[in-house]
C-alpha cells in the first residue's frame, strides 16, 4: 500500500471523510429542522448537503490508495446516508404520533 | 482462523438478521417489545462473534505462535523488510545476534523481559510514549524503537558506548543529559538492570507482526 | 437550601454529582498543566513530569464521569420505581470509602508518582496503563464500590416489585460495564494480550457501555425534562441499544489494527466502526424531534440545552472525528497522533460531560424550586455554555491541524522514527497548534468556573425567573 500514497492522497482521504459525516449530519440536521417546522426552505437546503456528502465520498474515493472493496464501503455508505435522515425521521414521527394518541386516548 | 474477515462480518450480519426476524414474529415494528428483542438478539450475536475472535486471537498472540515472538528472540537479529505480496512491512528474524554480549537462555530471556514490561509500567512511559501506536503523544513511538537508526549515528557517539545495546541502555538511564530536542525525557531513576531489561523489551517488541504500523519506518541497516 | 422532598437515594445522587463536579476542576487545571508543558517543556520538569499530570488528567476524567453517572442514577432511580433506594446506608458508606480512596490515589501521583519495575510498585503505586493506571488496590477498591452500586440498583427494583424497560437495559449495562473493569486488572508480558483486554476496558466502555448508560440517562431526563410518553422513551432506547451494540462491539475491532493482533480485525474492525456514526446520526433526528414538538418549552432550560449539545456532541466528537481515522488504510498513518486526542477530547466532551452537567442541572433545579413553578433559567449559564463549547471546539480544531500535520510529516512520509517525530513537533502546524489548545483551554476553563458558579447560584432569586404558565404545571 506504502508505495502508492503520497501525503496530499492521505490528507484528501481524511478530510473528504471528515466532511462527508459532517455534511451527513447537517443534512440530517436541517431536514429535521424543515420538518419538524415546516418550512420547506430547510429541507432544501438540506438536500445540497446531501449532494456535498454524496461528493465528499466521492472524493475520497478518487484517490488511488484505498482498496476497492473500503471504496465499495464508503459508495455504499454515501448512497445510504441519501435516505438514512428521511428514514429515522419517519421511524421517530411515526412512532411518536402513534403513542401520543395512545396516551392522550387513556387521559379522556 | 479459516474464514476471512468478510465470511466472518457476513455471517455475524445475516445470523442477527435470521434470529432477529425469528424472535420478534407477531410483533409490529412501533411496539417496543419489537426493538428490545432485535436488541437482545443482535447484542448477544455480536458478544458471541467477539469470544469465539477472542480465542482465535489468543491463539495466534500466544509468544512463540508467529505474530508475537518468544523472549529469546532478543538473541537474534531483527529487521524490518516489505513483504511484496501484503503490501506492507514485517519483522524479519534471522541469525544470532547477542543482546549484552550474552546468548539468553529461554528462562533467562523471559526473566529480563518481564522485567523490562514491569519497568515500563511502573514508570508510566506509556504517559508520554505510544508503544504499538498506544499511549501519550508527547514523545515518540517505540514500537520499532531497537531498529532507529537514531542509536548507532548519534547516541553511540554522545553517550561514549561500544554497542547499540549498551548505547541504549545508558541513553534511557540519564536522557536528560543527553538530550536531542528540547523536549527532554526526564530522569526516572532507572537502575542499571531495569535499563537492560527495557531495551531487552523494545528489542522483542520490534519483532511483533504489527500488520505494517508503522509503514514506511527507516530501519538501520547495521 | 432546602432539601425538602428528596429521597435519601437523590441526597446521596446529589454527594457524588458535587464530587464529581470537583473532581472536573481537577482535570482541567491538570490539563492545563500539561498542555503548558508542550510549550515550556522545562516547567516542573523533574518535578510533575508530564506523564504524572497527564495521568491525574485522565484518572480524573474517568472517575469523574463515573461518579456523575452514579450520581445521575441514584437520583432518578426512586423516581422510576416510587420508592427509596434498598441499602442506602451501604451506599453512603461506599460514598466515603471511593472519597477517601481517591484521595489516596491522587496524593500517591503527586509524591510518589513512580517505583522501581516490580509488582509492588504496580499493587501500590501506578499500573502504567493509559486511563486505568490506578494501582491494583484501588482496582479492587472500585470493583466493591460498584458491586454495592449494583446490589442497590438490582435491589431496589426488586423491592419495588416493577421491572421498567428502562431498569432492565441499565441493569444490564451495569453489569457488562463492571465486568469489563475486570478485564483490565491483570499484568502479562505480552504487549499484545495486554493491549488486547485493555481496549476491552476503554473501548467497549465509551462506545458501548457508556453509551448505553447514558442512553438510559438520557431517557430518564427526556421523560422528567420533556415529559415525553414512556413508550416512545423505551421503544427509543432498545433501538439505540441495538445500534450501538450491533456496531460497537465488533467495532472493537479497528483497535486491533496493529498491536500484533491477526490480520482479519482491519476488515472487521474497519467495516463494524464505519457503522457507528449510525447511531448518532439517529440521536440527531430525535434530538430535533423532540425539541420541535415540545417549541423548546420545558421547565428546565439549561438541562435542555445540554441535552441538546449531548446529541451534537456525540454526533461530532464519536461520530465525525471518529470516522474519519476508523478506515485501516488511513488509521495505518494517523494511529497514535494528536487526532486521537482531538477525537478524544470531542467525544468525551459531547458524549459524556454534557449528559452529566445536564443531569446536575436537573438536580439543581429540584432543589430551588420543588414544586417546579418556575421556568428554570439564568443568564450565567449561556456564558459557560457558550464558553465551555467554544473552548472545546478551539481545542479540538487545534489538535485536528497538528494531527494533520503529524500524520503526514511523522507517519507517512518520515516513518515514524525518532527524528521524524521531532521534525513533525517542531513544524508549525503543530508547535503553533500548542498555544491555541492552550488557549482555547483557558477559555474552557472559565467556562468550567461560570458553570460552577451557575449550579451554585441560578433559581436563588425567583423573582429573575419566569412563572410556568398553569397549563403546564398541571401537565407535571
Ligand atoms: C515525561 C515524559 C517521558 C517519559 C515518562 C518517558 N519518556 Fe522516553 N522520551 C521522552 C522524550 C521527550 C523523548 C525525546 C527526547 C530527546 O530526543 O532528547 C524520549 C525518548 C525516548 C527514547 C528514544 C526515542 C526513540 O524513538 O527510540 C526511548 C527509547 C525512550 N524515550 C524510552 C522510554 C522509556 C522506556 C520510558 C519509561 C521507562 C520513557 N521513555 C519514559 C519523554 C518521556
Ligand atoms: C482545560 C482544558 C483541557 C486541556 C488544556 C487539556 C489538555 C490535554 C493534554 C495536553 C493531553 C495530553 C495529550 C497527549 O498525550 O499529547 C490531554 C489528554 C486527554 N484529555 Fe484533555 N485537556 C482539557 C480538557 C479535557 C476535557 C474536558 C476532556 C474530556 C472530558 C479531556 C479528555 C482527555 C482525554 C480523553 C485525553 C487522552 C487522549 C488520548 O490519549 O488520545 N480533556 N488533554
Ligand atoms: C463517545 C464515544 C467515543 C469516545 C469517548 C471515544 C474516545 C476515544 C479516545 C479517548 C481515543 C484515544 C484512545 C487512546 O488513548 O489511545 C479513541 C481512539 C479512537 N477512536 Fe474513539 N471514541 C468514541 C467513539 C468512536 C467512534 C464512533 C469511532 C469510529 C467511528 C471511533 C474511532 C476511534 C479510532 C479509530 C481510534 C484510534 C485512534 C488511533 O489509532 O490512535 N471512536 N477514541
Ligand atoms: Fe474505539
Amino acid at each position: 500500500m506504502h508505495n502508492l500514497l503520497t501525503g496530499s492522497d492521505l490528507l484528501i482521504i481524511m478530510l473528504s471523510g471528515f466532511f462527508m459525516i459532517l455534511f451527513a449530519g447537517a443534512y440530517t440536521l436541517l431536514y429535521g429542522l424543515g420538518k419538524i417546522t415546516k418550512k420547506s426552505k430547510y429541507i432544501k437546503i438540506s438536500y445540497i448537503f446531501a449532494i456535498a456528502q454524496f461528493t465528499a465520498a466521492l472524493m475520497m474515493i478518487t484517490p488511488d490508495f484505498l482498496d476497492p472493496f473500503w471504496k465499495y464501503i464508503i459508495m455504499f455508505s454515501a448512497c445510504a446516508y441519501l435516505f438514512i435522515p428521511q428514514g429515522m425521521w419517519w421511524v421517530v414521527h411515526t412512532s411518536h404520533t402513534y403513542w401520543e394518541r395512545q396516551e392522550n386516548n387513556k387521559d379522556v | 482462523m479459516e474464514f476471512g474477515w468478510l465470511e466472518i462480518t457476513v455471517a455475524a450480519i445475516v445470523i442477527s438478521l435470521i434470529l432477529g426476524v425469528i424472535f420478534t414474529r407477531g410483533s409490529s415494528w412501533i411496539e417496543p417489545r419489537f426493538w428490545k428483542n432485535i436488541a437482545i438478539v443482535t447484542s448477544l450475536v455480536m458478544v458471541v462473534f467477539l469470544l469465539i475472535l477472542t480465542f482465535d486471537t489468543l491463539a495466534s498472540i500466544k509468544m512463540g505462535n508467529g505474530r508475537v515472538p518468544e523472549a529469546t528472540v532478543i538473541n537474534k537479529k531483527i529487521s524490518y523488510v516489505y513483504d511484496e505480496q501484503k503490501r506492507w512491512y514485517v519483522p524479519k528474524v534471522s541469525g544470532e545476534e547477542p543482546l549484552f554480549g550474552k546468548i539468553w537462555s529461554e528462562e533467562e530471556a523471559l526473566a529480563l523481559i518481564n522485567k523490562g514490561k514491569m519497568t515500563i509500567q511502573s514508570k508510566a512511559c506509556m504517559d508520554c510514549h505510544t508503544l504499538l501506536g498506544n499511549g501519550g503523544y508527547y514523545a515518540p513511538d517505540l514500537t520499532k524503537a531497537w531498529l532507529d537508526p537514531k542509536w548507532n549515528l548519534l547516541i553511540k557517539d554522545m553517550v561514549g558506548a561500544n554497542s547499540k545495546e549498551e548505547a541504549m541502555a545508558k541513553w534511557i538511564q540519564h536522557p536528560d543529559q543527553y538530550p536531542t530536542f528540547q523536549r527532554k525525557m526526564p530522569d526516572l531513576g532507572i537502575t542499571d538492570e531495569e535499563a537492560k531489561a527495557i531495551v531487552a523489551y523494545l528489542k522483542w517488541m520490534s519483532a511483533i507482526d504489527t500488520n505494517g504500523f508503522p509503514d514506511n519506518f527507516k530501519a538501520d541497516e547495521q | 437550601m432546602t432539601k425538602q422532598g428528596l429521597y435519601e437515594s437523590q441526597k446521596l445522587g446529589l454527594w457524588y454529582m458535587v464530587a464529581g463536579l470537583i473532581l472536573f476542576g481537577a482535570q482541567n487545571l491538570f490539563g492545563l498543566l500539561i498542555a503548558y508543558q508542550y510549550i515550556n517543556p522545562d516547567f516542573l520538569f523533574g518535578l510533575l513530569d508530564f506523564n504524572i499530570g497527564r495521568i491525574l488528567h485522565i484518572n480524573a476524567m474517568v472517575v469523574w464521569l463515573l461518579l456523575g453517572f452514579i450520581g445521575a442514577i441514584y437520583w432518578f432511580l426512586p423516581i422510576e420505581t416510587g420508592r427509596e433506594t434498598v441499602g442506602i446506608k451501604l451506599g453512603k458508606l461506599a460514598f466515603f470509602v471511593l472519597v477517601a480512596a481517591v484521595t489516596v490515589v491522587v496524593l500517591v501521583y503527586l509524591f510518589i508518582q513512580i517505583g522501581p519495575g516490580n509488582q509492588i510498585s504496580l499493587w501500590f503505586i501506578n499500573e502504567g496503563r493509559e486511563y486505568i493506571e490506578a494501582p491494583r488496590w484501588a482496582d479492587i477498591g472500585i470493583v466493591v464500590v460498584v458491586l454495592i452500586f449494583l446490589y442497590n440498583v438490582i435491589a431496589t427494583v426488586i423491592a419495588s416489585k416493577r421491572l421498567t424497560g428502562i431498569m432492565g437495559v441499565l441493569i444490564v449495562d451495569l453489569v457488562a460495564l463492571a465486568g469489563l473493569y475486570l478485564a483490565g486488572m491483570f499484568y502479562t508480558v505480552n504487549i499484545s494480550v495486554d493491549q488486547y483486554f485493555w481496549w476491552w476496558v476503554i473501548h467497549l466502555w465509551v462506545e458501548a457501555t457508556w453509551e448505553v448508560l447514558i442512553g438510559c440517562i438520557m431517557a430518564l431526563s427526556l421523560m422528567y425534562v420533556l415529559k415525553t410518553p414512556r413508550k416512545i422513551v423505551e421503544g427509543w432506547l432498545y433501538l439505540e441499544v441495538f445500534l450501538v451494540f450491533g456496531t460497537g462491539i465488533l467495532g472493537l475491532g479497528h483497535h486491533y489494527f496493529w498491536i500484533g493482533t491477526p490480520e482479519y480485525w482491519l476488515g472487521i474492525g474497519g467495516f463494524f466502526s464505519a457503522l457507528e456514526p449510525l447511531p448518532l446520526v439517529a440521536m440527531i433526528i430525535h434530538a430535533i424531534y423532540d425539541a420541535g414538538a415540545h417549541k423548546l418549552r420545558t421547565v428546565n432550560r439549561p438541562a435542555l440545552f445540554w441535552i441538546f449539545a449531548q446529541a451534537f456532541g456525540n454526533f461530532f466528537g464519536a461520530g465525525v472525528w471518529g470516522f474519519m481515522q476508523t478506515l485501516p488504510q488511513i488509521n495505518m498513518y494517523s494511529h497514535g497522533t494528536q487526532l486521537a486526542a482531538s477525537h478524544g477530547h470531542m467525544a468525551f466532551f459531547g458524549a459524556y460531560v454534557a449528559t452529566n452537567i445536564a443531569v446536575a442541572y436537573i438536580m439543581v433545579q429540584k432543589l430551588r424550586d420543588p414544586e417546579e413553578k418556575y421556568v428554570f433559567d439564568s443568564k450565567l449559564w449561556k456564558w459557560a455554555y457558550v464558553l465551555m463549547i467554544i473552548g472545546i471546539v478551539g481545542m479540538v480544531g487545534a489538535l485536528m491541524v497538528a494531527g494533520f500535520a503529524q500524520t503526514e510529516i511523522e507517519r507517512a512520509v518520515g516513518g515514524s522514527g525518532w527524528q521524524a517525530y521531532i521534525d513533525a513537533q517542531l513544524h508549525p502546524w503543530m508547535a503553533e497548534a500548542m498555544w491555541w489548545r492552550l488557549g482555547f483551554g483557558f477559555i474552557f476553563f472559565i467556562g468550567y468556573i461560570l458553570l460552577i458558579i451557575d449550579l451554585l447560584t441560578i433559581g436563588k432569586n425567583k423573582e429573575e425567573l419566569e412563572v410556568l404558565p398553569e397549563a403546564e404545571v398541571s401537565h407535571a
